[in-house]
C-alpha cells in the first residue's frame, strides 16, 4: 500500500520531469492551475502519469475538484485505499 | 486642411463599411444560410458551401474598404496558407483579422467564442459554417485534431482572445495540444496593424487619424512531428512547442516593431 509520501515524491519528480514546474515552486498548497500552470489539458495526462506510478486510475471527475498539489496526493491516496478495501472484502474468505 | 477632409472622408467610409457589413449580414442570414440549408443536403457540403460563400464576403467586403480608402494590407507568404490539414495560428490584434484569415482561404474551419452560439444573429451562421466553439478543454482539443487529419485547414488564435494591445503575447497551450494531436504543421501568422481599429478597449466607432494600414505576414510552417519526435509526453511537447511560439512572434513582433522606429514611423 503507497503511503502519501511515496505518492507526494512520485508527483514532485513528474511535476518537475513533465510539466517543467520549477522545484522550489512545488509545495503542498501550491495551486495547480494558478501557481504550477498545469492546465486542463494537463489533467489527463496527470491521470495517466499517475495511475503508471500507482497503479491507481484516478477518475476525470474525482479530478475536478482538485486545486493544490496536496489535492492530486489526497485524491490518489483516497483511491487507492478504496481499492484496497475493495480488494480486501472480496479476497475474504 | 487635407488630412482633415481626409478624415472626414475615412469617417464616411468606415461609416459605410459598418452599413455594408451590417446588410451583408442580414442578406447572408435572411437569404443565403437558408438558400444553401435548402439547396444542399448533404452536411459536410453544406458546411463548405457557407464557409466558401463567408469567405467569399469578406473578400467582397475588404475590397471595398480598400477602395473607399479606409483601409490598405499587404500580405507575404500566401502560399503557405494553401496547404491542407495545417493548423493556422496568428496573433490577434483585432476583429478586423479574421475577416482577412478567412478572406485568404476560400474553406477554413475556425475555432471561435462560445458566446456567438448564444447570439441570436450569429449562432446559425456559426452552426451552419461548421466553426468550433472554443468551450471545451480536452474535447475541443480532440474536434479540432480530426477536422485537421480530415484534410481541412484551422484558424486558432492561441491568446484565445484579442491581444491586449502593448502587451506581449499570452499563448495559451491549446493550440500546441491540437497540432501534436493532429500531427499537423502549425502555420504561424503575424498581424500588425498601424492605427488601431477593433481592438480590445477601443470604442468600435473611433476613426483613427490615418487610414488604417494592415501587414500580414504568413511564415514558414512550425513542423510539429519534430516535436512528437524529441519529446515523449505531450505536456513537455506542448510546452515546448508553446514556447517556441512565442519566441517567434516575440522576435517578429519586435523584429518589424524596431524596424517602424527605424522609418521614423
Amino acid at each position: 500500500m503507497l503511503s502519501k509520501e511515496q505518492i507526494q515524491t512520485y508527483l514532485h519528480t513528474r511535476l518537475v520531469d513533465v510539466f517543467e514546474v520549477p522545484a522550489e515552486d512545488i509545495h503542498t498548497d501550491a495551486r495547480l492551475y494558478d501557481d504550477l500552470d498545469i492546465d486542463s489539458l494537463d489533467a489527463v495526462d496527470m491521470i495517466i502519469e499517475l495511475r503508471e506510478f500507482t497503479g491507481v486510475q484516478v477518475q476525470p471527475e474525482q479530478f475536478k475538484e482538485v486545486r493544490t498539489v496536496g489535492d492530486v496526493v489526497d485524491a490518489v491516496y483516497a483511491v487507492a485505499q478504496r481499492q484496497m478495501q475493495a480488494r480486501t472484502s472480496t479476497g475474504a474468505g | 486642411m487635407g488630412a482633415r477632409l481626409n478624415r472626414i472622408w475615412r469617417i464616411v467610409g468606415t461609416a459605410a463599411s459598418f452599413a455594408l457589413f451590417g446588410v451583408g449580414g442580414l442578406l447572408f442570414g435572411l437569404v443565403v444560410l437558408p438558400g444553401v440549408r435548402l439547396f444542399v443536403r448533404d452536411s459536410e457540403t453544406r458546411k463548405q458551401r457557407t464557409q466558401q460563400i463567408i469567405s467569399l464576403g469578406f473578400s467582397l467586403f475588404i475590397g471595398f474598404m480598400r477602395a473607399v480608402r479606409v483601409l490598405d494590407y499587404e500580405v507575404e507568404g500566401l502560399a503557405h496558407l494553401q496547404v491542407p490539414g495545417r493548423l493556422v495560428v496568428a496573433n490577434h490584434p483585432s476583429l478586423i483579422d479574421v475577416v482577412f484569415l478567412i478572406a485568404f482561404m476560400r474553406q477554413v474551419d475556425c475555432v471561435v467564442k462560445q458566446h456567438l452560439w448564444r447570439n441570436p444573429v450569429t449562432a446559425m451562421a456559426v452552426r451552419q459554417a461548421g466553426y468550433i466553439s472554443n468551450a471545451g478543454g480536452r474535447e475541443l482539443t480532440r474536434r479540432c485534431a480530426e477536422r485537421i487529419r480530415a484534410g481541412n485547414r484551422l484558424i486558432i488564435f492561441p491568446e484565445g482572445t484579442r491581444t491586449v494591445p502593448g502587451k506581449a503575447l499570452n499563448l495559451q497551450r491549446g493550440a500546441a495540444h491540437i497540432a501534436l494531436q493532429a500531427g499537423a504543421d502549425i502555420v504561424p501568422v503575424t498581424i500588425r496593424l498601424r492605427e488601431a481599429t477593433l481592438t480590445k478597449g477601443e470604442p468600435w466607432y473611433h476613426v483613427p487619424s490615418r487610414k488604417i494600414q494592415i501587414s500580414i505576414h504568413v511564415g514558414t510552417p512550425f513542423h510539429t512531428q519534430d516535436y512528437l519526435d524529441a519529446y515523449d509526453n505531450m505536456p513537455t511537447a506542448a510546452r515546448r512547442l508553446t514556447a517556441d511560439l512565442s519566441a517567434y512572434y516575440s522576435t517578429r513582433l519586435g523584429a518589424v516593431e524596431s524596424s517602424q522606429q527605424h522609418h521614423g514611423d
